[in-house]
């Protein structure tokens, strides 16, 4: 099988190693026995196992013919599926061939290849692209041509005029931007929810049908591998992540619920696809919660990393520099193939993550009475780790404290940190003896420091109680986090296009270990004899995927290449560089206004509902259930 | 339902055993035959038994009776242990381990379960080598690598689940080749007889 | 030729004894096992002298001063002092990096009452006990499978941890017991067996299971990173030596002809030493050899080169330290501690870099009986003093050796 040049285990398990055994076999359920009646399992012709009572049954006339009157029970199979794997400190990063099977280019191309073939009725192929993945296809296209970037909106528009030839199977080709757009509102009231409900201190009851608001801090929610990581390794922290939909699982929603609907369709009768930067995005579309029992089809059915999309698009025969003839239109008729039911890349300012912890700050500073502003602080001098501090200018007071906590090491700290802050998580053992020793260290070091106590001084044994609690009292606590697994977030996430130029460079030694080639491509000599190798420059963690220049190329076409045309009537052609950001308030306003009609189109007035299409739920995987586990290779592994 | 995975070697061949000992020393040291069960006994006699002598034939009793992993029958019905390929030579033994199968995933199992019962049953002098035979295994440098990494074996020997199947392919071992033999010594501790012909955990 | 004469053997674990440690600072030794303790023991040492002491010069006397009964779930694998020997941290198998430290021992005495304290004066200098209780402040959790080593950098700022994860951890020593992760590398593909410090500065090397070892520093310009993969490639040169505890036994003579063949993969690098200079680093391989690698300059992300390969033991290397004076000890799993005695040659004034020579001086053979020695630590509390070795064997024994002159 054909992967993308990204996939190797190491991008697949975002950190996390398989555990033993795969518990599904203990899990699965033990049919209560009605009867001590013995029974044996018969196999029929088409596989079916079935239970048969060797005593006729009671209601079993003798005239009955059927299966069931004479006491034979067609048995469920056991079938051990993604979501089973999802929910289970298992094996699951191990098996990626599962995933790679389920969800790759090759499911699509045989859709595509079926579709062409059938002469029945088929579904409806949508495909929704992430900005991310937009701006990385298109980093690597004028890297590989060495042309300037193509601009993101006239990417997606050629992708949509290509897919949507019927040689290709017309598909719908969307972006994101307007799921993200509903997601970054539910976050937002979200956050107020939570906010207002902490603030209540809980004294008042929760008096609605949807379940209870959460408590602070919001931990965002759309990364699937921290997601991944917290319900395996951190499960006390899941009530602090935010429970909105990432914009993927809202696209699904949008996709299968609110535009079938306008179009009269099916859920189940829609393909639906995403091109996403990560792939555990994959993971992420086969949650239980985005799944319909009803139309038994899941929001997202194929998930596609960006590396994946581009292999599709060549296998297909996609020039992303052929201009397509819709390209330069300012609107696009919302139910053609060539247009979109919604605004396209909506610009969202903040992070290239998805603004989640920018949202959140706007929404702040302009509920707060008076004027505000904001500092920001790199811990470390750290790009991916920075506090955010809204202060109240009047009076200094901090009235807001987010962090954008990017990477697996600031993701350590930052558990770390909120599990004290919140008391979540207990990584200290509070015996009064520690307390009294800590107070005594902090007594020590403070006098060491020039011993300006101005409080009185605290009795050790008295007051042990408050001294266990670290310096952070008198500090503002976190209210919101941005977290993403990957060191630079989405741009960098691990199905996104490796580095064109640095790729071409690096060759694997005979250990298989990468070097870059000298540039004379002679003088080895001397690292090789001495079994040294010096290392390329892009070893280091916080460029995990890829070299830091090209992130940051990935970076810059990600928010430049979003220029966005004018939603004017007009149909002339416009140079969109020039009109970005002009209309951008005309274009949210026009992207909020659907929103409201898409969530009462969708839910009514019915609070629950509202919540089930725009939020979801966490669960803790427990890993301590292998006692009576099957033989499993990661059993026996050691 | 299907709980497990399926079986590595679905259908493997299966030989006679060979009669039950043909150590020259058995029939003199009845006691040497229990020496791995009664471990405690090995304690005691320490001291008046230094240097005793083993031999490769001593070495494969301790290991013919060891169960696979995969299957109910001894690991010298597999021939995955054989006399020939054990030689010792004072106070090293080298094991020579031959797969059903040349990609076995059981073989790093079954190489854990012949150390821990040499490490049990062996009098702490002796270093144990083992090796897989080469030729019969796609990755058996790797494993040879893992089965002689002793912080390895430490780390699995406290991993509660393979323990236990670790511990089910040993609880026939002390037959020694001699099923009867083992049931009287059981007997006599008064526990019942392990249950052979199936392994609890498969299916 | 000097001597390793036995000091004292103390009462030791229940269960195999995986690293000794003494502590910097303090007359204190420290040792983990399988039992899930660490035992500490405190010592009298009276030598001064920079020299080898003579044999009948006073022997010191250590006693246990306390056996920690830990939280680790499961084998605790390795034991570190931080430099101001006020700070312990262990290493567990259940994948967990636990930081001890000592009860308030300046708190008022009566808060000690009952517990037995050594002689407190040695040579008009207070010595602090230790026998105050030590609490866990605090544990780093993190890694995803068995942690295999702990160590402090040389100032005390950082904490650095691996695990069979593959990954290598730098912590960063915070106020109130609290850490910060500030690096977490993944760059080897299996087991990190070792850590170990750079002396002086803040440079870390780590050994693997995947017979490399990495050298990694803090890079202005960025993150953590590893400015060096090691691989050894010096073919084994074998030692002269008139030390009878060297020359093969009747047992090793008896194994060469089961012809046991060396495993086929590359060997498990177990352990590391660093000279006391720091231009040194010494790694003991799974083959029973050990090779010194020097470093070809002065800035902290100066390469490294394979200088000397040396066979050593007759089993895998499992334990490496090097003192003040050039005297490196090894240890393994042929149940054998050598003392090296290493020597740099200069060869004149040409380009020629100084090699290293390296010769055994002194050896004991069995040291602890049948079984492995697992680790070593020489005494470096103070410059000079004493010439103390501890050991630990998977005897669960701990035994404290004196290099003595004859």
């Amino acid at each position: 099988m054909a992967f993308s040049g990204a996939l190797t285990i190491t991008d697949l398990d975002d950190f996390l190693t398989p555990s033993q055994a795969c518990i599904i076999p203990v899990r699965g359920s033990v049919p209560g026995k009605q009867d001590d009646g013995s029974t044996e399992i018969q196999i029929d012709d088409s596989n079916t196992y079935y239970e048969v009572s060797t005593y006729p049954t009671s209601s079993a006339g003798p005239s009955s013919g059927s299966a069931k009157a004479l006491g034979k029970k067609a048995l469920e199979k056991a079938e051990i599926n993604l979501n089973d794997c999802l929910a289970c400190s298992g094996c699951i990063t191990s098996t990626e061939s599962m995933l790679i099977t389920l969800q790759s280019h090759n499911e699509v191309l045989s859709f595509i290849s079926e579709s062409a073939s059938s002469t029945t009725a088929v579904k409806t192929p949508v495909l929704s692209i992430s900005p991310q993945t937009l701006a990385s296809l298109s980093t690597s296209y004028a890297s590989s041509s060495s042309t300037p970037p193509i601009p993101l909106l006239i990417l997606l528009r050629r992708i949509r005029y290509f897919m949507a030839t019927s040689q290709n199977g017309k598909w719908r080709t969307w972006d994101t931007t307007f799921a993200r757009h509903l997601s970054l509102r539910e976050t937002v009231a979200e956050f107020q929810e939570r906010r207002q409900w902490s603030a209540k201190g809980k004294e008042v009851a929760w008096d609605s049908s949807s379940p209870e608001p959460g408590p602070l801090p919001v931990l965002a929610s759309a990364c699937p591998g921290w997601v991944c990581y917290a319900e395996k390794a951190q499960g006390d922290m899941l009530p602090l992540l935010s429970q909105t939909r990432s914009s993927q699982a809202v696209m699904g929603g949008l996709v299968k619920t609110w535009w079938a609907k306008m179009m009269d369709l099916s859920p189940s009768d829609i393909y639906h696809v995403t091109a996403m930067p990560c792939y555990d995005k994959k993971l992420e579309a086969s949650r239980s919660d985005f799944y319909s029992a009803a139309y038994s089809t899941r929001d997202v059915d194929c998930v596609l990393t960006t590396g994946e999309l581009d292999l599709l698009l060549s296998e297909l025969g996609f020039n992303p520099f052929t201009p397509s003839p819709e390209e330069h239109m300012t609107e696009l008729d919302a139910t053609s193939l060539a247009g979109s039911p919604w605004p396209e890349l909506l610009n969202h300012p903040g992070s290239s993550s998805g603004s989640y912890l920018a949202s959140i700050i706007d929404l702040v500073a302009a509920s707060h009475p008076s004027p505000t502003r904001l500092v920001t602080r790199e811990i470390r001098d750290s790009t991916d780790n920075v506090e955010y501090l809204l202060e109240e200018v009047s009076s200094g007071e901090i009235i807001f404290k987010g962090i954008k906590c990017y990477g697996f090491r600031n993701l350590q700290n930052l558990v770390r940190k909120v599990g004290k802050e919140t008391g979540l998580v207990k990584s200290v053992r509070t015996s009064s003896k520690l307390s009294a020793a800590l107070a005594a260290r902090r007594r020590k070091s403070r006098m060491a420091r020039g011993g300006e106590i101005t409080s009185t001084p605290t009795p050790i044994d008295s007051d042990a109680e408050s001294l266990t609690v670290p310096a952070v009292k008198d500090e503002k606590k976190v209210d919101f986090v941005e977290v993403m697994a990957c060191p630079s977030g989405c741009v960098n996430g691990g199905g996104q296009m490796k580095p064109v130029s640095s790729v071409a460079r690096k060759v694997l030694d005979e250990e298989g270990y990468e070097r870059p080639l000298p540039d004379d491509g002679t003088d080895l000599g001397m690292t090789v004899d001495s079994g040294i190798e010096k290392l390329p420059e892009d070893s280091h963690e916080g460029t995990r995927w890829s070299t830091k220049d090209w992130v940051a190329k990935v970076e810059a076409v990600y928010w430049n290449g979003l220029p966005t045309p004018p939603p004017s009537p007009k149909a002339d052609p416009v140079d969109l560089t020039v009109q970005r950001g002009k209309t951008e308030s005309e274009k949210h306003k026009l992207a909020d206004e659907l929103a409201h009609q898409v969530i009462n189109d969708v839910t009514g007035n019915d609070a629950a509902a509202r919540w089930e299409f725009l939020r979801t739920r966490f669960r803790k995987v427990e890993g301590d259930v292998l006692s009576n586990g099957g033989l499993t290779h990661e059993a026996v592994k050691w | 339902m299907s709980s497990s995975r399926p079986l590595d070697n679905v259908n493997p061949t299966i030989f006679a055993p060979t009669s039950a000992s043909s150590s020259s020393r058995r029939p003199k040291n009845a006691r040497a035959l229990l020496w791995n069960d009664a471990l405690d006994n090995y304690e005691l006699d320490s001291s008046e038994e230094e240097r005793e002598e083993i031999d490769s034939q001593e070495i494969f009793d301790l290991l013919r009776s060891i169960t696979d992993p995969e299957h109910p029958v001894s690991l010298e019905q597999l021939r995955v242990v054989n006399p020939e390929d054990i030689h010792v030579a004072g106070n090293r033994v080298l094991v020579w381990l031959t797969p059903t199968i040349p990609h076995c995933s059981m073989s790093t199992l079954i190489g854990l379960s012949l150390r821990v019962r040499l490490l049990r049953a062996l009098p702490p002098r002796f270093r144990v080598d083992i090796r897989i035979k080469p030729g019969t295994h796609q990755s058996e440098h790797a494993v040879n690598k893992q089965l002689n990494d002793k912080e390895r074996v430490q780390a699995a020997l406290e991993n509660q689940h393979l323990l236990q199947v670790v511990e089910g392919c040993l609880a026939t071992a002390s037959q020694r080749g001699m099923p009867s033999l083992e049931v009287k010594a059981e007997e006599e501790q008064g526990s019942k007889p392990a249950a052979r012909g199936t392994m609890p955990w498969v299916a | 030729m000097p001597l390793l004469e036995l000091v004292q053997e103390l009462p030791g674990h229940s269960e195999p004894a995986w690293q000794v440690a003494f502590n910097p600072s303090r007359p204190l030794l420290a040792s983990c096992s399988t039992d899930k303790t660490v035992r500490l023991y405190s010592f009298d040492d009276r030598s001064f002298s920079d020299s080898l002491p003579a044999s009948d010069d006073p022997k010191p006397t250590f006693s246990l001063l306390s056996a920690i009964e830990t939280e680790h779930k499961r084998t605790i694998r390795s034991v570190a002092w931080g430099p101001d020997g006020r700070t312990l941290a262990t290493g567990s198998f259940d994948s967990s990096v636990g930081i001890w430290e000592e009860v308030d021992s300046d708190a008022p005495e009566d808060d000690s009452e009952g517990v037995f304290k050594p002689s407190t004066e040695i040579g008009g200098e207070k010595v602090v006990s230790g026998a105050g209780e030590w609490e866990c402040v605090t544990t780093l959790e993190g890694h995803e499978s068995e942690c295999k080593s702990v160590a402090f950098s040389s100032d005390g700022a950082l904490l650095a941890s691996c695990s069979r994860d593959k990954s290598v951890w730098v912590w960063e020593v915070q106020p109130d017991a609290d850490f910060e992760c500030i690096a977490v590398m993944m760059e080897h593909t299996q087991d990190v067996k070792c850590l170990a410090w750079h002396p002086k500065e803040e440079v870390l090397a780590s050994a693997s299971y995947d017979s490399h070892i990495h050298l990694m520093f803090d890079d202005p310009d960025g993150d953590w990173c590893i400015f060096q993969k090691l691989h050894p490639k010096l073919p084994s040169a074998r030692t002269q030596s008139s030390l009878p505890e060297l020359s093969p036994t009747a047992d090793e003579k008896a194994i060469e002809s089961l012809n046991i063949p060396p495993l086929e993969e590359d060997e498990t690098v177990w352990c590391l030493a660093w000279s006391p200079c720091g231009r040194y680093l010494a790694s003991g391989g799974d083959r029973g050899g050990i090779r010194i690698w020097r470093r070809k300059g002065n800035q902290p992300d100066s390469l490294f080169e394979e200088i000397l390969h040396t066979a050593a033991h007759s089993r895998s290397v499992f334990s490496l330290s090097w003192r003040k004076g050039g005297y490196l000890a090894s240890a393994g799993g042929d149940g054998k501690i050598i003392v090296w005695k290493t020597d740099v040659i200069e060869d004149g004034d040409g380009p020629v870099a100084p090699r290293l020579s390296m010769n055994p001086v002194a050896a004991v053979r069995e040291a602890h009986s049948v079984d492995d020695v697992n680790s070593l630590s020489w005494c470096s509390r103070e410059e000079g003093r004493g010439f103390l070795l501890a050991s630990c064997g998977d005897d669960g024994g701990v035994k404290v050796w004196r290099l003595v002159r004859d």
